[in-house]
């Protein structure tokens, strides 16, 4: 028997099916049943359906199918080998063989099917339905996903900004649904040639995933995992720091870049989180678990955290590099190892552990440095005191050469605390720190505060280090309390630095933005009793004795180039020192306060290599770039002297400045000539 | 007449009486220190035109510009030098002068990004990562930080412009200035931000 029937339909798929069966089977049924052998009935069954629209996205033309062996009985249904074509679906024509059996009695329906997708890709499918559950498994190979949207509308909303260029997909889902609302799925496959465009983008990817879903009534699972085998992706996942959305450039090199996880949520509202997992060989391993409550709060119940870092450089410029792009630390040269373990509970870490292994870091902008830093850093919550160390090779802030140096810590109570140090080395002298504390571990918050001595100094080193006048002598001092906190050292108290044989007292030094382009240093100096012949004799200005006060009000550095100060230098009025100065610091005061040299070099003058004097003084008040300049005392032709004249008997001398306003980078620079004994400058005095 | 004479010399009191100092916002001295600035930053081998040729203003400004200083000279006329002479802006303190240099050798790294029109200069007087498609994938965080740090530079260099001439409150007009001699100092090609939307020179 044979029954052919032509369909034209727009109507929804189940009400479409159920016509079919009701319309194909109800008679054949009633034929069976009569029969007591119960032989079953054969029935070559035909259809075409010309246009069948399932949903407004989903709209198959040119439905075909057959069943040349459609057997009935009083118990089941089955078709064997049907052939189904389609010749225009969502995803391109569809041609498979299906096979179809379904027993009314015990309410089961099963259906398998193998076929081809727009003669590519593969697709097979099998569906049963029983009275305890639903098992479908369905598996597409070679499937093309690019522009997905054809497919279904919907997917552009999911995609928003993005495009998929190119790729295919195999994929096998396996999903069971029981009673009482269990589910479970399990999906695993591979995408190829993966090209993705938009914020997001995939390059030539290859990946494998897999993903599993299970619920019960009382919670839900999910675990995935996802290894990228090839190409490279960039991905922004949304989040703002700064004034930059970070995004992260990952390509695996010699094996798979894994991420996974497993999630479980029950109806509690609980999270668990166990073994997730981000695996980049020779990079980073990392794993995390946690279980989050959000009741009567959001709260991390417990959680374990471990970051094993085989390659800092890379890690840094995969991971790191992109989430501090607007910060000082955007731009490091880095090296070595670290581990780092955090255990918690209740929103509290009960066990922090970083692990130093010969790191290295080195700042482009040559604002820090930290060579071959070694050692532990664990903070802990038990009463028990828990010892650590850390060292280094050697460190520099700016040009400040710091040498080899050591830190033990103790923690107990979730505290951490400065146990010991070893002194460290500052150019060729030596830092003896009194006390050190560091609170508030965190990138931007750190704050360190210390306290010490400085032994000797060779000044030459350290004007060298600063491309400053070139000095000789040494240098030492006291350092009051210092300390440094989101980006701005301040001092407390007076920083007394012992050299040429006086004092020099640093007062309310901060440094504003320490770390940024323009660090900004304010300060206040006084200079008391400094030996003017061990200053002069440090360079070749010529040899001056006698003593020297001074002070340097409200000094302002930007960049470390001086934009503001009133300073002003004099021999004290009650200095018992000899006051003598030699013919060449004559002529070199003489630049500086008249633009030219004396002339004493000339004549019968030259006869005489120094001279006495009176006072010496100079002055200078720093605006807008240029120095508004003043003597040891006023003259009355409108002039300042900067030297008087001194001694019971001729020769007398004096020296006078005639500019009051001079451009302050002149002046350095005549300063920096005359303290290296070059040319003679001109110094542009405006007279 | 006794009444011509009194209005004429009362109108004449009180020209010479209504005299108010005015510190104006030096808009030309800005505009030249702002060209010079960006010359150098931009290098010397840059094409750089007079005049920004896709700028709508250049005309009107122009005409502006020559109207008011013909106001201005009769201003002169009438009341004679009561206000402070248009100063130099100043852009060689420390500060300015180091941000040139750091801003100088980024240009060096930025100018291909520029020409590809991956970054393009926006109104505010910063840039933007216009196009990032244009940019290869491992490219893309150093063209972030590039954009990060010059745009953190041009803040500061507004900012302490403005402070380095004895006017904080002056950083917006300097801005709004920088903003349009970056687009006028730029090559052809050269992708900027007018009215809200993204446009070559």
């Amino acid at each position: 028997m044979a029954t052919r029937c032509q369909f034209s339909a727009k109507s929804r798929a189940f009400t479409l099916i159920l016509f079919v069966l009701h319309a194909t089977l109800a008679t054949p049924f009633a034929i069976a049943k009569p029969d007591a052998d119960k032989t079953p009935l054969s029935v070559n069954l035909e259809f075409s359906i010309r246009d069948l629209e399932l949903s407004p996205s989903i709209r198959l033309q040119g439905i075909y199918v057959q069943c040349e062996n459609w057997e009935i009985d009083s118990a089941k249904l089955n078709c064997k080998r049907s052939t189904v074509t389609v010749k225009h679906s969502p995803i391109g024509s569809l041609a498979f063989i299906a096979d179809l059996e379904w027993e009314p009695s015990k309410n089961r329906l099963s259906a398998v099917a193998a076929g081809l997708i727009a003669n590519k890709s593969r697709m097979s499918l099998k569906y049963t339905q029983l009275d305890e559950g639903l098992d479908v498994k369905l598996e597409l190979l070679d499937f093309p996903i690019a522009d997905p949207q054809k497919y279904h509308p919907g997917i552009a909303g999911f995609l928003k900004d993005h495009a998929i260029n190119s790729g295919t997909l195999d994929v096998t889902v396996d999903c069971r649904q029981h009673q009482r609302g269990q589910l479970s799925c399990s999906v695993g496959g591979q995408v190829q040639s993966f090209n993705l465009d938009g914020v997001n983008v995939a390059e030539d990817v290859a990946a494998d995933f897999t993903a599993t879903y299970s619920s019960t009534g009382l919670s839900e699972t999910m675990e995935f995992s996802l290894s990228l085998r090839d190409g490279a992706v960039y991905i922004e996942p949304g989040f703002t720091l700064g004034t930059v959305n970070p995004g992260f450039f990952i390509s695996p090199a010699a094996a798979p870049i894994v991420l996974a996880a497993r999630v479980a949520r029950r109806t509690t509202g609980e999270i668990r989180i166990r073994n997730a997992s981000l695996r980049h060989e020779a990079v980073v391993d990392m794993d995390f678990s946690g279980d989050l409550s959000f009741s009567p709060a959001p709260q991390w119940k417990a959680l374990n955290f471990r970051l094993n870092v085989d390659d800092v450089s890379q890690f840094y410029a995969t991971y790191m590099q992109p989430i501090a792009l607007d910060t000082a630390f955007n731009a490091l040269e880095t090296a070595g190892a670290l581990q780092l373990g955090i255990s918690g509970s209740d929103n509290e870490i009960d066990d922090f552990n970083l692990r130093f292994k010969q790191v290295y870091i080195d700042d482009d902008a040559r604002r820090f440095s930290l060579y071959g830093l070694d050692g532990d850093i664990i903070v802990h919550a038990g009463e028990d005191l828990r010892q650590s160390r850390i060292s280094w090779l050697s460190a520099a802030v700016y040009n400040i050469q710091i040498g080899e140096g050591r830190i033990d810590w103790l923690s107990a109570n979730r505290s951490l605390k400065v146990d010991s140090w070893h002194d460290v080395a500052v150019f060729d002298g030596e830092f003896r720190m009194d006390s050190l504390e560091i609170d508030q571990f965190s990138v931007d918050r750190t704050k360190v505060a210390l306290s010490g001595t400085l032994t000797p100094i060779t000044l030459s080193a350290l004007t060298a280090a600063f491309g400053s006048i070139p000095l000789s002598g040494k240098l030492s001092g006291t350092i009051p309390r210092l300390s440094y906190s989101e980006n701005r050292l301040k001092m407390d108290g007076d920083l007394l630095i012992n050299v040429f044989d006086g004092k020099i007292a640093l007062r309310e030094l901060v440094i504003d933005k320490m770390f940024s382009t323009i660090p900004v240093l304010s300060a206040n100096l006084s200079v008391e009793r400094l030996d003017l012949e061990k200053l002069t004799s440090t360079f070749s200005f010529g040899n001056i004795s006698g003593r020297l006060d001074g002070r340097i009000d409200d000094l302002v550095l930007q960049a470390w180039r001086p934009t503001q100060f009133d300073a002003s230098f004099a021999t004290p009025i009650d200095d018992d020192d000899p006051h003598r100065i030699s013919q060449q610091a004559v002529d070199n005061l003489g630049r500086l306060g008249a633009g030219t040299g004396t002339g004493l070099s000339q004549g019968w003058l030259r006869f005489i290599p120094s001279y006495s004097y009176g006072r010496l003084g100079i002055g200078c008040r720093l605006e807008q770039a240029h120095c508004a300049m003043r003597g040891v005392e006023e003259a009355n032709d409108g002039s300042f002297f900067i030297l008087t004249r001194g001694g019971i008997l001729p020769p007398w001398i004096d020296v006078k400045g005639s500019g009051r306003r001079i451009k302050w980078q002149t002046l350095v620079d005549g300063i920096k000539q005359i303290s290296q004994g070059e040319v003679e400058i001109d110094i542009g005095v405006a007279r | 007449m006794k009444i011509r004479q009194l209005i004429t010399v009362a109108v004449g009191v009180c020209l010479v009486a209504c005299v108010t100092v005015n510190v104006y916002f030096p808009e030309s001295a800005t505009e030249r220190a702002a060209d010079i600035f960006i010359k150098d930053v931009y290098g010397h081998d840059e094409q750089t035109p007079t005049e920004d040729p896709g700028s709508p203003q250049g005309a009107v400004k122009f005409s502006t510009e020559a109207l008011i200083a013909v106001v201005a000279k009769v201003s002169d006329f009438i009341l004679p030098s009561a206000y402070a002479q248009q100063p130099d802006i100043n852009i060689s303190t420390p500060a300015v002068t180091t941000l040139r240099s750091a801003m100088e050798q980024r240009h060096r790294e930025l100018k291909s990004h520029y020409d590809s029109g991956a970054v393009g200069m926006a109104a505010t007087g910063l840039i933007i990562l216009r196009d990032p498609k244009l940019v290869p994938l491992q490219d893309r965080n150093t063209i972030k930080k590039l954009v990060v740090d010059e745009n953190a530079d041009r803040n500061r260099l507004y900012t302490e412009i403005a402070k380095a001439n004895g006017h904080p409150e002056w950083q917006k007009d300097i801005r709004e200035i920088f903003a349009e001699r970056w687009v006028g100092n730029a090559p052809t090609g050269w992708w900027y931000e007018s009215a809200g939307k993204w446009q070559t020179k």
